[in-house]
């Protein structure tokens, strides 16, 4: 089922900032083509900020969509960054100048308004991603806190999207809680029906039921996470009450879920 | 003027707050009836109106024989203090669940209450007849979380740990002040804890407050 990831990102609010973690490529350009189809539909002014071989993906399911992309840019309603060639030019030493990093921002989103004429815009980009990708995760966690100042100081939406196996157990040592300290929304499946029966198939089969004081502990930590779907936000409860079962669990849950792909070597 | 606590009535648990909306676990039959039968004795007994909306394992035709066992909850139900509704009474037939239905309900029953001179409005549900709707019944829960902080109403929902799963308890306490649960013979009610900063290290952190990035 993707209504949830669709909704949110079919509106994500005035200044929303939502993520995506994803692995396949179908999941990741259909997220952003519907991110952008819905902006286009409503009006809004488009900034994607993609690598080449990402925008090939992205473009293409624009036009299946059928979208006229040249006249998009035409019309001012579609600005287009590359990615790779955008980082270096507020890039200082392996980190991000915010300094010049923000009006450099500000100054794309105004002129994605084209005057006034588009008043709303949305921003999907891969900057962070790259940086990520890098193994700069330090560097990507600060851009992506310059993204959301910009993005509530000029009130706009901004997309995400992470490469990140969302049962890798290594991401939850620090990089998936920097996710969710700089995004108010996760997206971590295309398939929330699946992810759910596998998380709790694999909940079932490593704690067993819920009662007494796992019951205690789950409703003590019930507000934290609270941008991260259930199924996801289950996981995190499990590694912070009880770690020496996580890794288990997340093994069981990636072999029980029919959507997630396999991992390396599995 | 009136108290803004009420007694609980479940073992174990005193006064809690007019608003309060509480979830409780039953992993069979007999739980069920031992948290609910006091929980609604003590609503008689504080006079407040009761609304018990019953669905499996125990049917209205069951809770009525129980009832009988019973002699205050039998009173209440002669008099019209205690109602008891099936599931369909009040969620509407299956697919047709909406949570401003559920709370408009309230908020009438409510007010009915007060009218005819109750302390406030006792409601126990037990959601078994609409766990197939599971989306609406969360959005419901959501809805009337936040609408239903301000009345006087105290509502208690039971959930059937052989419909609900790791993932479904975390949505379900997420909508909830509290929890009940017997844990062996013992009642107890778990309080969801407020934020802590140094614990929520996966809470979104609004732009003012990110450390380090400022400049």
């Amino acid at each position: 089922m993707s209504t949830e990831w669709k909704q949110l990102l079919a509106d994500p609010g005035p200044d929303g900032h939502i993520v995506q973690l994803y692995q396949d490529p179908d999941f990741y350009g259909e997220a952003i083509s519907y991110f952008a189809a819905e902006g286009f539909a409503r009006g809004d002014s488009i900034i994607l900020v993609a690598t080449d071989e990402n925008w090939r993906n992205i473009s293409g399911r624009l036009v299946s969509k059928g979208f006229d992309v040249p006249e998009l840019f035409d019309r001012g309603q579609l600005t287009l960054l590359n990615a790779t060639e955008t980082l270096p030019k507020f890039m200082s030493g392996g980190m991000p100048d915010g300094g010049i990093f923000k009006p450099l921002a500000r100054e794309t989103i105004q002129r994605a308004k084209c005057g006034g004429k588009y008043p709303t815009v949305r921003w999907w980009g891969e900057m962070v991603n790259v940086l990520y990708e890098d193994g700069n995760g330090s560097a990507s966690h600060r851009l992506e806190e310059y993204f959301d100042q910009v993005a509530h100081e000029e009130t706009i939406a901004i997309f995400c999207s992470f490469l990140m196996d969302k049962y890798d157990p290594r991401i939850y040592d620090d990089a998936f809680a920097n996710v969710c300290q700089t995004h108010g929304n996760v997206i971590p499946t295309h398939d929330y029906a699946s992810h759910r029966a596998a998380i709790n198939q694999a909940v079932a089969e490593v704690v067993g039921p819920l009662h007494g004081p796992l019951l205690r502990s789950l409703m003590a930590w019930s507000s934290e996470a609270p941008g991260v779907p259930p199924s996801q936000a289950i996981l995190l409860w499990i590694k912070d009450a009880m770690p020496h079962v996580f890794e288990d669990v997340l093994s069981r849950a990636r072999a029980h879920d029919k959507s997630a792909p396999l991992a390396e070597g599995g | 003027m009136s108290s803004h606590l009420t007694t609980c009535g479940i073992p174990g648990i005193g006064l809690v707050p007019y608003g309060i909306h509480l979830c409780h676990f039953y992993p069979s039959r007999q739980d069920l009836l031992d948290g609910m039968k006091p929980y609604l004795l003590a609503g008689v007994a504080n006079n407040e109106r009761c609304i018990w909306i019953v669905s499996d394992p125990l049917p209205s035709s069951e809770v009525e024989i129980e009832i009988e066992t019973v002699p205050e909850l039998k009173r209440a139900t002669k008099t019209g203090q205690l109602e008891i509704l099936d599931a369909r009474q009040w969620f509407g037939v299956p697919g047709t669940l909406t949570a401003s239905a559920v709370v408009d309900r309230c908020i009438a029953e409510e007010q009915r209450a007060l009218a005819d001179d109750y302390q406030g409005l006792r409601i126990a549900t037990n959601t078994s007849g609409v766990t197939g709707q599971w989306t609406r019944l969360m959005e419901c829960e959501s809805t009337v979380h936040e609408q239903l902080k301000t009345r006087r109403i105290i509502m208690c929902c039971s959930y059937s740990t052989d419909l609900c799963r790791a993932v479904e308890m975390l949505e379900i306490v997420r909508r909830h002040d509290a929890t009940v649960e017997r844990d062996e013979d013992r009642w107890q009610v778990l309080l969801r804890e407020h934020r802590n900063a140094v614990r929520d290290k996966y809470r979104y952190r609004p732009p003012e407050s990110a450390d380090g990035a400022t400049s």
